[in-house]
């Protein structure tokens, strides 16, 4: 089991953060949850995790400007997975483009997510 | 106070009355500042308690759902949580609240999970409330019902839906043909059979959006919903054919070029040259000149994406038609198929229009 790996996760959907904080610190992780941009970053710069999940659309910040701001302004190389509504093909190449590593397109398997975690966290 | 008593009654009754409706203005001022207040409070307290409430069945859905085990019935946790969630169940405030819990997480996940919340909102028995909306006289209280029926899959609730197809109200019916579609997915198309009330475009557009989500793309028999006397449920039937490639019911579309709606009509000249069917542009070529406006541009969509040369004849007898919406297509096509001819036309032409439209092919 990992031990101290730190993920924040950017969601503004309070019961879906609190399914994948279950189900994240199930798997030994440490959970970071920020309900929107702002708090993610702040989360980030403060607390330097190991994966960043990241919604597109919130409150302040969107999901593209948490990236843009990971890649382009803290110049950091954390793996970022983006949580994207069914039709916001565009907004996934947008987010690959500014440094993204990978995305889940809503509705998505919590079992799913814990794989890719595991893989990028291996 | 005599002397304001005195003078009161000596007033001029205009100026009494004046006093009267002030004093009455202040005293409704006064009362309606202490009703918002009120107001306010009332609104204060329910919002706090929304947030309580929430945050505490949020708290029991999740843990609901990390209770489950392998074995078949509710481990202890979970028969603890229905029973929290049962003491709230008579209150509609905290019912609804209940449910939105539910969908918020609902329409963010898939797999295993989604069953789960299902088993829940099964056990609560939140179907029997959801059902009891359909009785209302209200419509809107109807087409909720509906719609938490289909996010949470009840087909037990099909008899009673199924009832609704044709009400009079259209906001109704969207929800049942939904609901329909959700729960068979294609075998729900069967409420074209014998739909009376129109399907407006953005109810089409719906539907495709929710036939186009489900991975067996296994289509039924659209050929007699060709033939309805909806004329809707006609067009709505065209674009299944042309989404879904139903080459089956060439006969039946190649009938609706008679079709008495133009719109019909012209949908079908659509979907016909979509499907790629020759025999459709021969017709329409041979009775050119009697069809509508709207025909002759649709085919001249037809014959840009199945042209042949044996177009030549056709395309050389209707080159000057009065409407630049056929001219245009005609010579793009003839330049495509036989350039010699086009050149010689392109060349010896002195009509300003004719070429106007030359030079914009020579640019394209």
């Amino acid at each position: 089991m990992p031990h101290h790996k730190k993920i924040v996760l950017a969601e503004d959907n309070s019961v879906l953060s609190l399914l994948l904080k279950f189900r994240l610190e199930k798997e030994g992780y440490k959970l970071l949850i920020a309900k929107d941009g702002k708090e993610a970053v702040d989360f980030i710069e403060n607390q330097n995790p190991d994966l960043i999940l990241t919604d597109i659309m919130m409150p302040f910040i969107s999901g593209l400007e948490v990236i843009s701001h990971v890649r382009g302004k803290l110049h950091s190389q954390t793996p970022i997975i983006v949580f994207s509504a069914a039709g916001q093909e565009d907004i996934v190449a947008q987010a690959f483009n500014l440094g993204a590593t990978d995305f889940m397109s809503k509705p998505f398997s919590p079992n799913e997510l814990v794989i890719r975690t595991k893989n990028l966290l291996r | 106070m005599n002397t304001i008593s005195s003078d009161f009654n000596n007033s001029s009754s205009a100026i009494i009355f004046i006093w009267i409706f002030s004093l009455i203005f202040l005293l409704g001022i006064i009362l309606s500042i202490i009703y918002i207040k009120i107001l306010r409070q009332n609104i204060r307290i329910k919002k706090r308690k929304k947030r309580v409430l929430k945050k505490k069945f949020e708290t029991y859905l999740i843990t609901y759902l990390y209770s489950e085990d392998e074995n078949e019935g509710n481990t202890p946790e979970q028969e603890d949580i229905l029973k929290k969630l049962k003491k709230h169940l008579n209150n509609p405030f905290d019912r609804k609240l209940m449910v939105s819990s539910f969908l918020k997480l609902r329409n963010e996940i898939s797999g295993e999970t989604v069953d789960l919340i299902f088993k829940l909102y099964h056990q609560l028995g939140l179907s029997h409330y959801a059902m009891n909306k359909l009785k209302s006289q209200k419509w809107n209280i109807v087409v909720e019902g509906i719609r938490e029926l289909t996010l949470f899959q009840i087909i037990e609730a099909n008899t009673a839906i199924e009832v609704l197809k044709n009400h009079p109200k259209k906001q109704i019916n969207k929800e049942v043909q939904l609901y329909l579609l959700n729960i068979f997915n294609f075998k729900g198309l069967a409420f074209l059979d014998n739909l009376t009330t129109p399907l407006s475009e953005w109810d089409q557009i719906e539907l495709m959006e929710v036939l186009n989500r489900f991975d067996s793309q296994d289509i039924p028999d659209i050929k007699p919903w060709l033939k309805s006397s909806n004329d809707s449920v006609v067009i709505f039937t065209l674009k299944l054919a042309k989404t879904y490639i139903q080459m089956e019911a060439e006969a039946e579309l190649l009938a609706l070029l008679q079709h008495p709606n133009l719109t019909v009509r012209v949908k079908a000249i659509d979907v016909l040259s979509y499907l790629n069917v020759l025999s459709a542009k021969e017709s329409l070529k041979t009775k050119f000149d009697t069809l509508h406006e709207d025909e002759q541009i649709a085919l001249m969509g037809m014959m840009q994406n199945i042209y042949e040369t044996t177009d030549v004849p056709f395309i050389m007898e209707h080159l000057y038609h009065k409407n630049f919406a056929v001219k245009l297509p005609l010579l793009q096509i003839l330049k495509n198929i036989d350039p010699e001819t086009y050149s010689s036309i392109t060349t010896s032409s002195t009509d300003p229009e004719f070429i106007k439209i030359i030079k914009h092919l020579e640019n394209n």
